[in-house]
């Protein structure tokens, strides 16, 4: 019985190590290339998610481009600075390659003259005057 | 010397229209705009909500977005995915029950469109294209997109449209004059082109660079006022800018703007646009000596003044402003994944995916197109939305029996949902057989879409083959008062008669 729980400690502790390693190893092929705005806030990570714990101005960063160790599905992603890790907003950062991909593309398809003139009065967040 | 007398006139024409637009009904509106920076910190929740009692006597905004709707049926109609237009819509009813302001109903749909696009009309509908929604990762993003075009509607944005409308006006009244000009002393060819170049360029500036001037700091105030109703509805804020920095990533997709126009085909596969005649490929050509480089520099300006990442920014120092302590770990990502891998979600999506694909396909490998169509799984999918009914009957029109397909034409005409292109489909099929019968089809469809700028010149061609010349020349000064130059070259064409 010692035996069995044993194996099943230990298979567990193998699948976690290897989780954790694949989740590095997905956040590392990616890297922090810019800081979006002058201050930067720093997150801590906690039971409950995440805590803002300091604005840092950009200069007192790591320097770009900076690894990325972690991601956080919570929108938030960590890069190892000299006093530990730092985790930062993921829309505070510029990441390549980029974690969110858009499709994009345009419809090759032509729209009414009227709803053209703006008699509808269009007006979209997107902007995107493929059309 | 005629160049520059043209140029002045058209930039009185221009600042006139500028005049009239300032002192006429839009004119809080530019007051709004132009002085819209508080001298203090204030939320533009606070700045704009006018309190319901204090508007008592305006006209209730309408309970259902019909006329929006109608315009979209102009285009390709609107999808029916049920459990993701629930969602969309109960997001919605969060970001109303917290504006402040008079009550105003909005109904999101969701349309068959690729690419990042989104748009609201001024009756409260909101459509957002499927390909956006796919790429939109939380729940908080899609709150922020819904809000943005939401803070469109409370804050009587389309107003402006009525602004553009006059540009493109005097805009195409100025081509014409010049077009009559041209046709009356070809002996100064050069110089009319350079006018004709003039006229274009002040377009150029008059859309480029004036109005989207009140566009941006309108797209701006939509972004800051949308981000105080997501925050008050209990969203996430970094949702507005994770929307924001998809959209930037989705422009640098965007192609230029050469290739958008030689892209612009029908789902025929047709040429969308009529190819330029000589005065337009004189037009053209004039552009590109006397001022594609000036034409450049407008465009450079304005999207250098308007950038996404601006707006961004904005955005990220109006919630440090007002927003710090406000909770910024509002989950919802995998409630909205999960809403996108459900299974109606995905059929109906890939259904419209697979549709495009034939279409985009069909001009280079008919067959596979053909494969693509009748391998769809659920026949009576695709004809529950518009735009796959109206395109897969396009691409099988061609194996059909000619009495099998008029009478899918006319199923898909009376279908309520119907799109404009499927009536003007049957519109064309009849006039083979009776012009008559093409004309009250026609005119029911007029009727239908409220008259729609596109059925000009077949209604007046049939009323032509129909000998009802008074009807001819009504709608002839209709097409002519519309403002459009092409519109009005193809009504010339339909009435027979030389421009």
């Amino acid at each position: 019985m010692k035996k069995l729980i044993r194996a099943c400690l230990c298979g567990a502790a193998l699948l976690s190590a290897a989780y954790v390693l694949a989740g590095d190893a997905f956040a590392q092929q990616y890297r922090v290339t810019s800081y979006r705005y002058e201050r930067i806030g720093i997150f801590s990570q906690e039971e409950k998610g995440f805590a803002r714990v300091a604005k840092v101005p950009r200069a007192e960063l790591p320097p770009v481009p900076a690894a990325v160790t972690k991601v956080s599905p919570r929108g938030y992603v960590a890069v190892q600075g000299s006093d530990g890790v730092l985790w930062f907003e993921e829309t505070q950062v510029v990441i390549e390659p980029p974690l969110r991909k858009v499709t994009g593309g345009c419809d090759r398809t032509v729209i009414s003259r009227t709803s053209q003139a703006g008699v509808f009065g269009e007006r979209g967040a997107g902007e995107n005057d493929c059309e | 010397m005629t160049a520059n007398r043209g140029v002045t006139k058209q930039a009185g024409v221009l600042l006139l229209a500028l005049a009239i637009f300032a002192a006429g009904g839009c004119r809080k509106t530019i007051d709004t705009l132009t002085f819209s920076e508080p001298e203090e910190p204030t939320r533009l929740i606070d700045k704009y909500a006018v309190p319901p009692a204090q508007n008592a006597t305006a006209e209730p905004p309408p309970d259902f977005p019909r006329k929006g709707l109608l315009g979209q049926r102009m285009k390709y109609g609107v999808m029916s995915c049920p459990v993701m237009e629930e969602r969309l819509n109960a997001i919605l009813d969060r970001i109303e029950a917290v504006w402040p302001g008079e009550p105003h109903p909005a109904t999101a749909f969701i349309i068959p469109t690729r690419g990042f696009q989104a748009y609201s009309t001024e009756d409260g509908g909101i459509f957002l294209s499927y390909s956006m929604l796919r790429d939109i990762t939380s729940e908080n993003e899609a709150a922020a997109v819904l809000a943005h075009e939401y803070s469109h509607v409370v804050l009587g944005h389309h107003k402006l449209s009525h602004a553009e409308i006059l540009f493109r006006a005097v805009y195409n009244f100025g081509s014409m004059y010049v077009s009559a000009k041209y046709n009356l002393k070809k002996g100064d060819v050069k110089g009319l082109l350079a006018e004709a170049g003039a006229n274009e360029l002040l377009l150029e500036a008059g859309q480029s660079a004036l109005l989207p001037i009140f566009s941006r700091d309108q797209e701006g105030d939509a972004d800051l006022l949308g981000t105080d109703l997501m925050v008050a509805a209990g969203y996430d804020p970094r949702g507005m800018s994770g929307f924001l920095q998809l959209l930037e990533a989705s422009e640098k997709q965007e192609p230029s703007p050469e290739a958008k126009a030689a892209g612009l085909t029908d789902i025929q596969g047709k040429p969308g646009k009529q190819q330029p005649k000589s005065l337009s490929e004189g037009l053209d050509a004039a552009v590109s000596e006397v001022g594609s480089q000036l034409a450049s520099a407008y465009r450079q300006m304005s999207r250098k003044h308007g950038s996404t990442q601006e707006r961004d920014a904005a955005v990220h120092a109006y919630v440090e402003t007002f927003y710090e302590d406000v909770n910024r770990d509002v989950d919802n990502a995998e409630a909205w994944t999960a809403l996108l891998r459900s299974p109606e979600v995905t059929r109906e999506f890939a259904l419209v995916d697979e549709v495009k694909t034939a279409v985009e396909i069909k001009q280079d490998d008919e067959g596979k197109a053909m494969k693509i169509i009748a391998g769809l799984k659920d026949p009576s999918g695709y004809a529950a939305v518009p735009y796959c009914r109206y395109t897969v009957l396009g691409l099988k029109s061609i194996q059909m029996k000619g009495d099998v397909f008029m009478a899918s034409l006319r199923r898909s005409a009376a279908a309520p949902d119907s799109l404009l292109g499927e009536h003007t489909r049957l519109i064309a099929v009849l006039e083979e057989k009776s012009p008559s019968d093409a004309l009250q089809a026609a005119m029911q469809a007029d009727e239908e879409f409220g008259h729609p700028l596109d059925l000009l010149p077949t209604l007046i061609r049939l009323n032509k083959k129909s000998k009802n010349d008074v009807m001819v020349a009504g709608y002839l000064v209709k097409c002519l008062s519309a403002g459009d130059k092409d519109l009005v070259r193809e009504c010339h064409a339909a009435a027979g008669k030389k421009q």
